[in-house]
């Protein structure tokens, strides 16, 4: 019983490589997570064109009513996180927060959430480290970015060195372990008390937490940012 | 699981670049342009609102204008007609004041005239009455300057 459960867990977790793309003698594999981004990024940009067609100014459709909506309420969140200087990446970050956000609830649909993947997290916190440096640089130019180092005092100089390691770390680490645990908790719930209990634990961390996760890590970055812009 | 793939995160970071910009065609920027349209529009159909209003705020202006110029030329015409009303009437007042006087003394000449007339009348009347009574009196022997001094004497006499 605890033998097959921790195979079928394992087996639920590991990422396995779909197809591999020969290029001359370049071997590029094509892993699951991937495949399951594309569906996302295919469903998203459909529904995107979807909501955004024949768009009026006047008498709208409610189709347009809710893409503004959408839009409005998306882009209200991210940049008021973000402040008045860093409005630019914006567009950026609610990409981000929608495609975590979708990518942590298609488990519901019967695929492999591709945050589940440390690889996937792992990109999205790099993204997200590259961005807030570019930021600093490119607000305030490499010197005064290189002198936040050493701000407020110079003794801190090495933690926030650090700091352009430990964010990332702590972004990608935050959402795949979050979103690991849900998974091994449904498991477990699923096996222990089938069927209407999973059922509602499943509304908390499969919706719920999937959200709140993708929430959480734009938060931060847009933290970061706003921090690195000022 | 945990394995790091150096594919899988580059997989990724190129899908989310391609998301991001697919986003950004097909729904960022539709949505901003037609919300920036609708803004220009409102802007403009509050700006012709207000340019209505000036215009109208300028008629109303123009028509108090008038109105008072109306009421001014009123008053000018007004006071106009009662000037030459009371030129007028003055004139009519000196003209019947001076016919009044004319006629007066027109009257007062013809009644002087008049008087004079009839004492001269009256002179030679009782200068002949006298004369006859005095040639009846006297009889037919004085003269003529006999005559005259006494009716002189007469007169004399009479007027004291």
């Amino acid at each position: 019983m605890s033998s097959s459960l921790a195979e079928k867990l394992i087996e639920e977790l590991n990422c396995e490589t779909v197809f591999t793309i020969h290029l001359g003698s370049l071997e590029i594999p094509v892993m699951e997570s991937v495949v399951v981004t594309w569906i996302v990024m295919a469903v998203l940009v459909l529904i995107a064109i979807f909501l955004t067609r024949d768009l009026k100014t006047q008498n709208i459709s409610k189709r347009q009513a809710f893409a503004e909506l959408v839009y409005e309420k998306l882009t209200g969140i991210v940049g008021g996180m973000l402040g008045e200087e860093g409005k630019i990446y914006t567009g950026y970050l609610t990409t981000v927060l929608i495609y975590i956000g979708l990518s942590n609830i298609i488990g519901l649909f019967g695929f492999k959430s591709p945050t589940k993947d440390l690889n996937v997290t792992a990109a999205l916190a790099i993204m997200s480290i590259v961005l807030v440096e570019f930021a600093g640089i490119y607000q305030n130019g490499v010197r005064k970015w290189l002198h936040k180092f050493t701000e407020p005092v110079a003794i801190v100089t090495p933690f926030n060195i650090l700091d352009v390691f430990t964010r990332p770390l702590s972004l990608c680490m935050r959402l795949f372990g979050n979103v690991l645990g849900a998974f091994v908790i449904m498991e477990l719930l699923k096996i222990v008390c089938p069927p209407v209990i999973p059922a509602v634990f499943s509304l908390y961390f499969d919706l719920f937490d999937g959200l709140l996760q993708a929430y959480v890590f734009v938060f931060l970055t847009s933290l970061y940012i706003k921090e690195a812009v000022e | 699981m945990i394995n790091v793939s150096f594919w899988n995160i580059l997989w990724t970071v190129v899908n989310l670049l391609a998301l991001f910009i697919f986003f950004k065609i097909f729904f960022f920027k539709p949505i901003a342009n037609i919300i920036a349209k609708r803004q220009e529009e409102a802007d403009e159909i509050f700006k012709a609102a207000e340019d209505k209003e000036a215009a109208a705020d300028e008629k109303a202006r123009q028509y108090d204008e008038k109105l008072a110029e109306a009421e001014q030329e009123k008053k000018e015409i007004l006071s106009e007609a009662r000037k030459s009303a009371d030129a007028q009437y003055q004139q009519i007042i000196n003209d019947a004041k001076a016919n009044a006087s004319e006629i007066k003394t027109a009257a007062a000449t013809e009644a002087n005239r008049e008087k004079n007339q009839i004492i001269a009348s009256a002179k030679k009347e009782i200068a002949n009455i006298i004369v006859d009574a005095t040639t009846k009196v006297v009889g037919g022997q004085t003269g003529a300057e006999v005559d005259s001094s006494l009716f002189d004497e007469f007169i004399d006499k009479a007027g004291e």
